[in-house]
C-alpha cells in the first residue's frame, strides 16, 4: 500500500503535466489547420444601406486559383453576387487612347491625365 | 478666299462656344494607408435625379474586378463603352490620384454628384467611399472618404 500510494500519485502527476501540456501546444495550431491562407468567407456588410450588392468582400482577386473560380462562375452565370452576369475573365481591356466617351460630362479639347503620386 | 474666311469664321464660331462651356477641373483622391493590395477606383457623376450621368475616371486595368466597384458596376454592367480613353493604373495604399480634365460647366450647381466607388484585394467593397456634390462653392474644399479615400476634392 505505501508504494501503490506514491506510484499513483506520480502517474496522476505525469498525465496531469502531459495533458496540459498538449492542450498549450494543441490550442494554438488548430485554427491555422482548418483555414487555408487564400479562403476569404463572405460576409453580408452594411454597404447595403450606400446600394450596394452586400457582398461585403471582395475575393482574392489576386489568387490564380480565385481567378479561375470566379471568371468560371461569370462565364456560366452562377455567381450569385453578380446575378446580372459580369464580365468574363478575358474580356479585353478598354482603349486607353480612345477618345473620352461622349457622355456630356467632358468638354475642351485635351483628353482627360492621371497622376499617381 | 471669301469662301474660305467664311468657312473659318462659321467653323470658329462654332468651336468657341464649344470650349468656353468647359473648364479645366483636377480632382484629387488621398488614400488611407490602409496596407493592402492597390486599390481599384472609379469616379463617376450621377445627375439631380440620381441617375448615372457618365464615368469620369477608372483607375485599375483588370475588367473582371470591375465587378466589384459595386455601384458602378450595377448602373453600367461594366460597359467597356464607358470608360474608353479615361483608365489608367490602379492606386497603391497612402498614395495620391490626382486627374486633370476639362467639365463641362453645366455639371456645376445643377444638382450632379460625383461617386467614387472603391476595392481593394482581399478587403472589403467600398461603393460610395465619396460622394460630393457638384458645386462651385465646393470647389477646393476636401472631403472625407469612409473607408479608402482618406480626402477627396476637386479644383478649378
Amino acid at each position: 500500500m505505501k508504494t501503490t500510494l506514491p506510484l499513483l500519485a506520480l502517474a496522476a502527476a505525469l498525465f496531469a503535466g502531459h495533458a496540459i501540456a498538449a492542450t498549450a501546444i494543441r490550442l494554438p495550431a488548430a485554427p491555422a489547420a482548418t483555414e487555408p491562407a487564400d479562403q476569404i468567407v463572405l460576409i453580408d456588410s452594411d454597404d447595403d444601406e450606400e446600394g450596394g450588392k452586400g457582398n461585403g468582400w471582395i475575393f482574392a482577386f489576386g489568387s490564380d486559383d480565385d481567378d479561375e473560380e470566379e471568371a468560371a462562375a461569370c462565364a456560366t452565370g452562377t455567381d450569385a453576387t453578380n446575378p446580372q452576369g459580369c464580365l468574363p475573365a478575358n474580356a479585353p481591356m478598354a482603349d486607353p487612347n480612345a477618345p473620352p466617351p461622349a457622355n456630356g460630362l467632358f468638354g475642351g479639347a485635351q483628353p482627360p491625365k492621371a497622376q499617381i503620386n | 478666299m471669301k469662301s474660305l474666311l467664311a468657312s473659318l469664321a462659321l467653323t470658329t464660331a462654332l468651336t468657341v462656344p464649344g470650349l468656353a462651356l468647359a473648364k479645366p477641373v483636377t480632382l484629387t483622391a488621398d488614400l488611407n494607408a490602409y496596407g493592402g493590395q492597390n486599390a481599384f477606383l472609379v469616379i463617376y457623376a450621377t445627375d439631380a435625379s440620381g441617375a448615372y450621368a457618365g464615368t469620369l475616371w477608372m483607375a485599375g486595368g483588370k475588367t473582371r474586378y470591375y465587378q466589384h466597384l459595386s455601384n458602378w458596376y450595377n448602373a453600367t454592367n461594366g460597359s467597356m463603352a464607358e470608360i474608353a480613353g479615361i483608365t489608367g493604373a490602379s492606386v497603391g495604399s497612402g498614395r495620391t490620384l490626382q486627374i486633370s480634365l476639362d467639365l463641362a460647366d453645366t455639371l456645376f450647381d445643377a444638382g450632379y454628384t460625383l461617386h467614387i466607388d472603391a476595392a481593394v484585394e482581399d478587403m472589403r467593397e467600398s461603393p460610395n467611399d465619396v460622394k460630393v456634390p457638384l458645386t462651385t462653392a465646393g470647389a477646393g474644399k476636401p472631403v472625407a472618404g469612409r473607408r479608402y479615400v482618406s480626402s477627396f476634392s476637386y479644383s478649378f
